[in-house]
């Protein structure tokens, strides 16, 4: 089920009511039913993996507090997660890759398997790795019950597309139970109707008709078009991605809990390490932790450096979908990465608020961000290559095309603005009061959100992320 | 208590207040309404019921298909040409079509039901090889499944459906749907809806000329690029990626445990047990372009039609292999529709009514 539609909204709707009804020490078995009914309702043997992952894992991770060996059970544990993992994200590509081979060797290429991607398995992978290496490291408990580790697996708002989860960040919250307080609700309602404005009005309705046939004829389109679609599709992953993380974090405050930032503003950093720092944050941080980190991050020498981080972004640019074009986008990141540390070294005060001088290092960063959108977005590395190289070599002289213009110049500004508010909504919800007319404006404002989200999502694209 | 009465009053007003303002800005604007998948299942259910209703001839036809039934307009499609064929025969029939641009076998699945309960002599059935390649494979018949009867959910959620988005809580959605009230409303909204996307389309064409690149603003028709720009050929023929796009899987061989086979598979088992019976014909394609384009290798599309033949077979259907049987001047657009000036519609349906009159299983090709 897509957040964004018809069956979702009937299906939270009901999960929220009963979960409100219901005695505290039954909330959580609640929400663990509709957790696996949701996943259920997608494609129902699909469950039955997520079981077996949660349950083998599980297993693991009891076995692991008492054995006095407990590094390989966790070695058990991430070849059986990575295997599902592999088996069903990347076999098909791995056959693919090697099928030119063996038909010279063999005289018969390989029959390439078709496997449906299992929902959301890149996510809750690595969220169970995580919390297996914590555990394993002593850094975070392992759930009191199996009943606990599944609803920590399968919490069905971050279950598709995340945020990543960490044990010590979530299993705390499971164990108190959701508190569900005026100002959480109050803030989750309006994360999920800024998630339903990016993901449908500006992600699907302006921002998709515009780049998918662009993109759909890599290099055919006229230079000023080509350009203007691959700055929409910065543009468009980010609202749509984001989108769906602020209606996932907006149900989850509905319902008591609190959620990770997944994004914060990424267009507005100055480097590529700010821009992976606000960028899929619960991602950047976990391929810091369980991969950069333990391969030896900056602590064994220049070149050592260089070659984590490289190594880090290809597997991460791998993590995003099983195709080449996925490996170059993740390798140019590291590239330009281990680039930027060699020209510029180790930045301070990233995190500083923004000055007029900073523009011109946001705007090389941005576009340098954009070109490699390019490989992501593209179907093919031969695609990608035909765009950029329409965007180098074609004329700019021709027509521009104007309203996907102004929809670029749009999003841009409510990029921006999101900085702006994010520091003021605190002020601004102050300043239209506690009492009934502060409710019935924001009620009225989230009503005209409501109405425009389904006037427009007649085009109905699919999540982008939903693909890995 | 009071804030929260105030908050869902508010959310009600500006909700139906802003749902009215864009009713009225298009109303204004002059954009009228637009035909949508939905607007598509019902006229096919109505087609069903006039199948039921309008019965007056000794014998009932119902032709199922897409696009290909659909060309030619009332008197020109296929299914009159049929009709014309049989009583040239000497049979009191008439050939009704229950058929729509696209359909595919997702959308004749669900219909399959209505079609048999209908109870017409004989269902015609269209098999267009293109619906077993990927590219066919959409969420646009998802909205199909409110004619799906209760009964065939369970069945509907085993089948391999999930390329053409169908998923558990669609199926029940929009099996709930059709079983209450709710299709007139999701009719109602998806007209608004399209009208929204009409009129932004619109206004994009208005602040501007169309660049040279006909896709150039994006935000046209699907097809429309996709003809004008993947077809180049001076006579509108498919180039090959097109020929790929359309017919892909079927051209490389497909078993008959293929998920759209299987699909096939159990809508024709509807009709059997509903004692319908059922002739498949296999749509012609323009295999003289297509070898010329070098996309038929020697066993890939042989393959496909003996997996479908037995599927067909398998369930008591007839089978008519017509793939191959009309020449490259037949066919007008890269999408194999047949034309009108070589009489190709006319001889195709000669060739269906003698198999009709034949009356009994033929050969494994006619």
């Amino acid at each position: 089920m897509l957040f964004n539609t018809a069956p979702f909204a009937i299906f939270f709707l009901l999960v929220l009511a009963g979960y409100r009804l219901l005695s505290r020490g039954r909330r959580n078995a609640w929400l663990l039913g509709a957790s696996l009914l949701f996943y259920f309702l997608w494609i129902p043997a699909y469950l039955l993996l997520l079981l077996a992952d949660i349950g083998v894992n599980y297993a693991l991770m009891r076995a692991m507090q008492r054995s006095a060996r407990p590094r390989r059970l966790l070695v058990a544990s991430v070849v059986f997660t990575l295997g599902l993992l592999a088996g069903f994200k990347y076999a098909a590509f791995l056959v693919e890759s090697v099928s030119p081979l063996s038909g010279a060797l063999l005289g018969e290429a390989l029959p390439v398997p078709e496997v449906l991607l299992p929902l959301g398995i890149s996510f809750y992978s690595f969220q169970i790795l995580a919390l297996q290496v914590d555990v394993y490291r002593r850094e975070s408990e392992p759930p009191p019950s199996l009943a606990r580790f599944a609803l920590f697996v399968a919490f069905f708002p971050q279950l598709v597309a995340g945020p990543i989860l960490r044990g010590r960040e979530f299993l705390p919250q499971l164990e108190r139970g959701g508190a569900m307080e005026p100002d959480r609700t109050r803030r989750g309602l309006w994360l999920i109707g800024a998630g339903v404005f990016k993901k449908v009005v500006m992600g699907d309705f302006l921002l998709a008709p515009f780049v998918d046939p662009v993109f759909a004829e890599p290099g055919a389109a006229p230079a000023p078009v080509q350009l203007l679609a691959v700055y929409g599709f910065a543009f468009q992953i980010y609202f749509d991605f984001s989108g769906y993380t602020d209606m996932a974090r907006g149900m989850a405050c509905l319902l008591g809990f609190e959620l990770p930032l997944n994004f914060r503003e990424p267009y507005l950093s100055r480097s590529p390490a700010e821009f992976w720092r606000r960028w899929h944050m619960t991602l950047s941080r976990w391929l810091r932790d369980y991969l950069y980190v333990p391969l030896g991050g900056n602590r064994r020498g220049f070149a050592r450096t260089r070659v984590n981080l490289l190594l880090t972004m290809l597997l991460g640019g791998l993590w995003h979908g099983a195709a080449w074009n996925f490996v170059i986008w993740g390798g140019l990141h590291g590239l330009w990465l281990v680039l930027h540390r060699r020209l510029a070294g180790p930045l301070r005060g990233e995190d500083a608020p923004l000055r007029g001088r900073d523009a011109l290092r946001i705007a090389l960063c941005f576009h340098a961000v954009c070109l490699l959108w390019v490989f992501f977005r593209a179907d093919t590395p031969a695609g990608a290559v035909a765009i950029l190289e329409r965007l180098f070599t074609g004329s700019y002289a021709g027509e521009w095309p104007v309203l996907p213009a102004l929809v670029i110049a749009l999003c841009a500004g409510l990029h921006g603005a999101e900085r702006w508010l994010r520091r003021r909504l605190p002020r601004l919800r102050a300043a239209l009061g506690d009492g009934a007319l502060g409710g019935a404006v924001e009620g009225a404002l989230l009503g005209v959100i409501a109405a425009l989200a389904v006037a427009t999502s007649g085009v109905g694209a699919e999540f982008i992320y939903f693909q890995f | 208590m009071w804030r929260f009465g105030a908050r869902l009053v508010a959310f009600a007003l500006a909700f139906a207040a802003t749902g009215q303002a864009l009713v009225s800005a298009l109303d204004g604007a002059g954009v009228g309404s637009r035909r949508t998948r939905v607007d598509s299942v019902v006229r096919l259910a109505s087609a069903v019921r006039l199948l039921e209703l309008g019965r007056r001839a000794e014998r009932s036809l119902a032709m199922v298909g897409d696009s290909h039934l659909m060309i030619g307009g009332q008197g020109g499609a296929l299914h009159a040409g049929l009709e014309r064929a049989l009583r040239a025969r000497g049979e009191d029939v008439r050939v009704s079509r229950v058929a729509d641009n696209g359909l595919s076998l997702l959308g004749q699945y669900c219909l399959a039901d209505a079609l048999a309960a209908a109870r017409p002599d004989e269902v015609v059935l269209a098999l267009n090889l293109a619906h077993l390649s990927p590219g066919w494979q959409t969420q646009q018949l998802v909205p199909c499944l409110v004619l799906l009867e209760p009964r065939r959910w369970v069945e509907a959620a085993l089948l391999p459906l999930h390329r053409d988005g169908v998923s558990l809580d669609r199926l029940l959605f929009y099996g709930a749907l059709g079983q209450g009230r709710g299709l007139g409303l999701l009719t109602r909204l998806t007209r608004q809806q399209a009208r929204v996307v009409l009129a932004w389309t619109l206004l994009v064409d208005a602040v501007q000329t169309r660049s040279p690149w006909p896709g150039g603003l994006g935000y046209v028709d699907g097809l429309e690029r996709r003809e004008l720009e993947r077809v180049r050929d001076d006579r509108g023929r498919a180039t090959a990626a097109w020929a790929h796009a359309l017919y892909g899987t079927a051209l490389e061989g497909v078993d008959a445990g293929h998920a759209s086979l299987r699909v096939l598979e159990a809508l024709l088992r509807h009709y059997r047990q509903a004692g319908v019976p059922v002739l498949v014909f296999v749509n012609p394609m323009n295999v003289v372009h297509l070898r010329a384009l070098g996309l038929v290798p020697a066993e890939g599309l042989a393959e496909t039609l003996r997996s479908a033949e037995a599927v067909v077979r398998g369930q008591g259907a007839r089978w008519l292999d017509l793939h191959d049987r009309f020449g490259d001047a037949d066919f007008v657009d890269p999408m194999d529709h047949l034309g009108r000036e070589t009489q190709a519609r006319a001889r195709l349906a000669e060739r269906l009514a003698e198999m009709l009159v034949r009356g009994r299983p033929g050969p494994a090709r006619d």
